[in-house]
């Protein structure tokens, strides 16, 4: 790669542009280039040769692997297995609980007491002929009291007339 | 099997998963006590690593996540003075003409690297010591790709400017 398409890339770099492929070809350049570098790259030189030394850091410690090996020993749990049935416990004893109260309802009809009972009956009559009768005498008495009204409104009409007759004057 | 897939794709990742740690805590002894926690959470839950796709990423997450916790509890162990000073005494001395020792230039960059905003630290560790793709580190660090192309790009943007104050030369 010469300096022109380096450079190309490195103004790419710093733009934050370049893919992982062109961020590769970039790191190869500056790992495998020996020599003075224009004035120009030095930066992107240095930082890619800062990148490349902190890649190399690892944990390195002995204490880490033999607690990693200690942790290996015991069996992990099975924590998938055991969440699941629970979860699926849960959801049972859900559909079960909604379909016992909704059968409870629908069983439990509304109770008419005694004195509920009572009053439904009252008057009523198990002969037909008494019922004519009464039915007869309930409507007399509505037409009575009908006609006493009449007489009332008469006389209301009896005012009004000389009421308009006096405005008329 | 669990214990397979852990051995291939979980343990392989502690070194990754200590330099992430190393750069967020800045302290290599509280990195190696979560390398240890992710480890031990991922070794538990073995029976659901099969259900991720990238296991690698999964367990950048919960360190990420961990390292976190750990910052806000402030609960992370002071760096050693001797480091600090070191990298102070060499911001001190140098002059446009000197060229860097190499150990001198990689705590230099480092320090300049750790006083980025959290978000860009650990956007450019992951991109550029640790080869992620925007993807996978908007995965690791819960953003979403637009924030990752940002954080890269003014990451590196304070990189140029730093680099270019202190003159540093190729290695």
């Amino acid at each position: 790669m010469d300096y022109s398409e380096v450079k190309i890339l490195v103004e790419k770099y710093w733009n934050g542009d370049t893919d992982l492929e062109e961020e590769a070809r970039l790191k190869q350049f500056f790992e495998k280039h020996s020599g003075p570098l224009p004035d120009d790259l030095k930066e992107t030189a240095g930082l890619f040769g800062y990148f490349k030394e902190e890649r190399k850091r690892g944990m390195n410690d002995a204490g880490f692997e033999a607690a990693i090996s200690n942790m290996m020993r015991q069996p992990p749990e099975q924590r998938g297995r055991v969440v699941g049935f629970g979860r699926k416990l849960w959801k049972y004893a859900a559909a079960i609980i909604i379909l016992l109260t909704a059968g409870y309802f629908v069983i439990k009809q509304p109770q008419t007491t005694g004195k509920d009972q009572a009053a439904l009956t009252l008057d009523t009559y198990t002969d037909p002929d008494s019922a004519f009768a009464a039915t007869k005498a309930a409507l007399a008495l509505v037409s009575a009291n009908l006609n006493k009204g009449k007489n009332g409104m008469q006389k209301i009409a009896l005012f009004d007339e000389a009421q308009q007759k006096v405005s008329e004057k | 099997m669990s214990i397979d897939i852990f051995q291939e794709k979980v343990l392989p990742a502690s070194d990754k998963l200590f330099r992430f740690a190393s750069r967020l805590l800045e302290n290599e002894e509280d990195a190696r006590d979560i390398v240890q926690e992710v480890m031990l959470k991922m070794w538990k839950n073995s029976s659901l690593i099969h259900r991720y796709q990238n296991v690698e990423a999964w367990c950048m997450q919960i360190a990420k996540n961990l390292c976190l916790d750990k910052l806000k509890a402030g609960k992370v162990r002071e760096n050693s003075k001797t480091e600090i000073m070191k990298a102070q005494a060499v911001t001190e001395s140098i002059t446009p003409y000197q060229q860097l020792e190499h150990q001198d230039q990689q705590r230099l960059v480092g320090s300049i690297m750790n006083a980025l905003p959290e978000k860009q630290k650990m956007a450019v560790q992951l991109r550029d010591i640790e080869g992620f793709s925007y993807k996978e580190i908007a995965d690791i660090l819960e953003i979403d790709m637009n924030e990752v192309k940002v954080n890269i790009f003014r990451a590196r943007k304070t990189l140029k400017e730093n680099l270019l104050k202190i003159n540093v030369y190729g290695l």
